[in-house]
């Protein structure tokens, strides 16, 4: 047989009989081929760019997913106290813009907020203050704002006095918002929860108002979040004070409202106009809506409406009262009218007119702030403020609807009293604590933004949104009683699971799994994935394959 | 002791994968084959053996999942056709210039377009130049012994090995088989010790970046591994032998000490050619038989041996390379070159696409091949 020697082996040397490394490929630095590299970065989720109290979303979600109610509630304290309140009330944009959306419906947000402040309550989870204590407040008004602020401040570690003009703290909370959409023992419970333990001192039925000067010689700082709470009746014929909505819903929130009959036609477009007509409807009336622009110009949230059209609320658009006369019942002279958007004025059609008898009438044109503080306050409108909530006098801020920045909701309001206690404290402190970060958020996000196109679609299956239980219509109308109901924990874990985690990590490790090079590596105890460029050949894999677009990827230097 | 029972050429190819006990087998079907790894999966159920069996998504899969398990140091096994096997081709490369002994059953099966489902040898010898053994059977018997001889000849020259049946004619035609008993398969065929293994105490990579004098280096062993496959099949077989009776050779003779002339060729063909060799020898031909059984590593030793004898040879190929002609007899016609006393070679081919070889097509095809008058060397299609 020949001799079977290769001329290596002939002259002493022998390699292997195939391709093989004789120590580990780390000697190959692959990295070196690398043209882009991948970083990762997580992004605030389109859900948190637009919440109205700037919650970190996600990262709530993730922790209910993983059944750690009482830490989501925490993060979720970290920008609002209440939410049992605007898991009820809140116009909820978070959902609006939510990705989930085409794949089963958005992500019921608001119900998993709702239901964490149920928990808190049920479980009466206390609110706590870290101290020192140091600094006295007094905050005029107890609505969401002054709430909020007075919360912030309060575990900060300052001793807060809030005046209150009515019987009870809340605000448009308790004395605008019925209670079939709020009902007030949640509201006395949640209030209960955040303040029992908190060095906040209520003041009750004592109203400010040039008195305010000398709460600025008593008081550090003094914030003023007393809201708007005239009515605007237009100036017509025949119309009056009496006439006012929001005076009849708080008559109603205040347990002394009279059994209605016949008619009640309710002018105005927005949340009142519909409390009122859908607060009608259950006194035993039939309700119409007079509005002088067109349906889609309304500016009630979208939930006022879709409610209050289900309720059987009749909506009659595109008029305008200019005469109002009194014979036994009403005639209201109606105008038709032309709308163009919510900002131009409305046209008058000429020879348009006509009338409309009908037993009560109230009006919900819109509510302005009182002309109580001459000194920051102009004759008409709110008070001016800076974009750090502070008035023309050093120790005087405000907040909430009082002011030009009305936000107009209630989580908007708890957001103002969340950025005005940041900014008393750096007063009081001569500090610059960053001020009034929007969104808390917690893992450094950017503000990058993501969008439907960046989210890995092949990862998510349609999942459909879970129902909210409410009370059918007949059964509604009977009483006050709220008409929905808090999601049950199921349903909550269902929604939780079906959240994308836009932007946000959640270890799901598909980087690390699909990285060809093996160049990913996960520190657990920093909760970290990190590349190692000796070895990242910038496939990009890892960019492509994360789910949930917290990575990106840039030219390398050369 | 052997027990004996009714096989078909692909049962014969899963009982001797499950008496081999092959760790990992990577499954994906195609016919013909797609029985074979039925009853693999039959046998595994029956806890005849234990495998871990991988379904998988294509031919390609199947192999590269082997491959990756060969790595390891495992025996391993998956079965194919035609297209199939195409579809494996790179992987072939990597198997082979891995140097694992990985076992592979192509059952015959002409290539597409048109679609076909029977046999012929394209899609195996399409394959030729992987540096995978190839072995060409002709019953279910030999099907049964070659599996095992496939395993240790790969598993001591680390070569892979394509142990190849006809379809239908062999694949799904039962015969009676004798299957040794377990003892005889241990001696036959003891545990795979590899020598070069992956493993994560010791890292190290395979298949990495060769600089061009380590490459030919390699290539040169793996040549040279093959040179040394055809002394082991040569001793296995006589080990076989001892154990069982049956011998297979590398190159299978039928009447051809004396013969004139040379019927030439392999697989089911060879079965079919013995009673028109006896026939046409009755007449008073002096003819004889020549089957190829293993086609890679060529056997140019026992091809000169015997093809020097006679006066001409016929050569019939299930198989055509386009624009040239039957693969075997180019392979035959390059062993002889410049040898002396060479025959007179005749070149055919026929049954493509599983057209019937009949005794009577072979009787027609050697009597056409004595009385031709040569110039040089002869193609015709049958
Ligand atoms: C009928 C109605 C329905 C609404 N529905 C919704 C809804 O569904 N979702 C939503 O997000 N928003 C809703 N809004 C808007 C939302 O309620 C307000 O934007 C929000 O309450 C503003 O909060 P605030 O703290 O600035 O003022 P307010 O809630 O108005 O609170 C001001 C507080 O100050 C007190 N106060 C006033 N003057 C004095 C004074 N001189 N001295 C002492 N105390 C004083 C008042 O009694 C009151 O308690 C609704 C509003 C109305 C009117
Ligand atoms: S406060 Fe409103 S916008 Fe923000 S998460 Fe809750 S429901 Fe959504
Ligand atoms: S899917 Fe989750 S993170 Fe994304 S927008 Fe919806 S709630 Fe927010």
């Amino acid at each position: 047989m020949k001799n079977l020697k290769t001329p290596l082996q002939q002259s002493g040397i022998n390699v292997p009989i195939s391709g093989q490394s004789l120590k580990t490929t780390a000697e190959n630095k692959t990295g070196i081929w690398r043209n882009v590299e991948p970083f990762y970065l997580d992004r605030i989720s389109p859900c948190a760019q637009v919440c109205l109290s700037g919650h970190d979303i996600p990262v709530i979600i993730e922790l209910v997913y993983e059944n750690k109610f009482e830490e989501a509630l925490k993060i979720l304290r970290l920008a609002n106290p209440l939410p049992a309140s605007t898991g009820r009330v809140c116009p909820a944009p978070c959902e609006s813009s939510c990705l989930r959306k085409s794949l089963g419906g958005s992500v019921s947000i608001k119900q998993i907020e709702r239901f964490l402040g149920d928990f808190a309550i049920e479980n009466r989870i206390f609110c706590l203050s870290k101290g020192p204590h140091r600094g006295r407040i007094a905050i005029i008004g107890a609505g969401p704002a002054g709430i909020s602020a007075a919360y912030f401040l309060a575990i900060k570690g300052y001793f807060v006095t809030v005046f209150e003009e009515k019987k009870k703290a809340g605000g448009l909370l308790r004395y605008g918002i019925p209670s079939f959409r709020l009902p007030k023992r949640i509201l006395d419970r949640e209030l209960e929860i955040v303040f029992k333990q908190l060095p906040v001192e209520f003041i009750y039925e004592k109203r400010i108002t040039k008195d305010y000067e000398k709460l600025l010689r008593q008081f550090d700082s003094v914030i003023i979040t007393c809201g708007k709470s005239i009515s605007q009746i237009p100036d017509i014929p025949g119309a009056g004070e009496k006439m006012s909505g929001l005076t009849f819903l708080e008559q109603i929130n205040n347990g002394d409202s009279q059994p209605l009959s016949g008619s009640v036609a309710v002018i105005g477009g927005g949340s009142t106009a519909f409390d009122c007509a859908r607060s009608a409807l259950r006194l035993g009336c039939d309700s119409t809506i007079y509005y002088r622009r067109s349906k889609k110009e309304m500016p009630a949230f979208e939930h006022d409406i879709t409610e209050g059209l289900e309720e059987g609320i009749q909506i009659v658009e595109n008029v305008i009262p200019i005469q109002i006369d009194k014979n036994g019942d009403y005639k209201i002279t109606f105008a038709k009218t032309t709308s163009k958007d919510r900002k131009s004025a409305v046209k008058i059609i000429p020879n348009s007119e006509f009338a409309v008898t009908t037993d009560h009438i109230l009006f919900a044109t819109g509510e302005k702030q009182e002309h109580l503080f001459n000194k920051v306050q102009k004759e008409t409108g709110g008070i001016d403020v800076s974009q750090t909530y502070r008035t023309s006098d050093p120790k005087l801020f405000a907040a909430g609807d009082v002011t030009v920045m009305a936000p107009g909701t209630v989580a908007g309001a708890i957001l103002q009293g969340r950025l005005t206690a940041t900014s008393v404290h750096n007063y009081l402190n001569k500090t610059t604590e960053p001020h009034p970060a929007k969104i808390p958020h917690l893992r450094g996000a950017k503000d990058d933004g993501t969008t439907i196109e960046k989210i890995n679609l092949n990862y998510f299956q349609e999942l459909r949104r879970s129902a909210q239980k409410a009370t059918d219509i007949k059964s509604r109308l009977k009483n006050f009683d709220e008409i929905s109901s808090t999601l049950n924990e199921n349903s909550v874990a269902w929604e939780v699971k079906r959240c994308f985690s836009c932007g946000t990590c959640v270890y799901c490790s598909n980087c690390m799994n699909y990285c060809p090079d093996n160049a990913i590596s996960f520190d657990s105890s920093k909760k970290r994935f990190s590349v190692n460029l000796d070895y990242c050949k910038g496939c990009l894999i890892c960019v492509k394959e994360c789910p949930r677009h917290c990575m990106g990827s840039k030219y390398a230097a050369a | 002791m052997p027990r004996h029972e009714l096989l078909t050429g692909n049962e014969a190819v899963a009982h001797a994968v499950a008496m081999a006990k092959a760790d990992v087998i990577g499954i994906y079907p195609i016919t013909p084959q797609t029985t074979i790894i039925e009853e693999i999966c039959n046998l595994a159920a029956n806890k005849t053996f234990s495998p871990k069996i991988v379904h998988v998504e294509s031919e390609h899969s199947a192999m590269a999942t082997i491959i990756g398990a060969a790595f390891t140091g495992v025996r391993t096994f998956t079965a194919t056709s035609s297209q199939g096997l195409a579809l494996m081709h790179e992987l072939l490369h990597w198997a082979a210039g891995g140097r694992l002994p990985i076992v592979l059953a192509n059952v015959n099966r002409a290539m597409a377009p048109g679609w076909s489902i029977w046999t012929d040898q394209n899609d195996s010898l399409s394959q030729r130049d992987t540096g995978w053994m190839q072995f060409y059977c002709e019953s279910a018997q030999e099907v049964l012994d070659t599996i095992f001889l496939a395993y240790r000849v790969s598993e001591q020259v680390l070569i892979p090995s394509m142990v190849v049946l006809d379809a239908f004619v062999l694949s799904h035609t039962s015969e009676p088989v004798e299957i040794p008993d377990n003892e005889t398969i241990n001696k036959f065929l003891p545990n795979f010790t590899p020598s070069f293994k992956l493993d994560i105490d010791n890292p190290c990579s395979f298949g990495a970046l060769l600089r061009p004098q380590f490459y030919q280096e390699v290539r040169h062993k793996l040549n040279d591994a093959m040179s040394e496959a055809l002394i082991k099949i040569n001793e296995s077989d006589k080990l076989w032998k001892q154990l069982t009776g049956r011998e297979w050779g590398i190159v299978t003779e039928y009447r051809a000490d004396d013969a004139d002339y040379l019927f030439v060729t392999s697989a089911t063909t060879a079965s079919t050619a013995k009673p028109v060799i006896d026939k046409l020898r009755k007449e008073g031909l002096k003819i004889g038989l020549i089957k190829i059984r293993v086609f890679r590593p060529f056997p140019f030793e026992q091809v000169k041996k015997y093809l020097t004898k006679c006066k001409r040879a016929i050569i019939f190929d299930r198989n055509i390379s386009y624009g040239h002609h039957g693969i075997f007899a180019q392979e035959i016609k390059s062993a002889l070159y410049g040898v002396k006393n060479s025959p007179e070679i005749l070149c055919y081919t026929g049954g493509l696409g599983g057209k019937d070889i009949t005794p009577q097509l072979i009787e027609e095809t050697i009597i056409k091949g004595t009385k031709t008058k040569l110039n040089g060397s002869l193609f015709e299609w049958i």
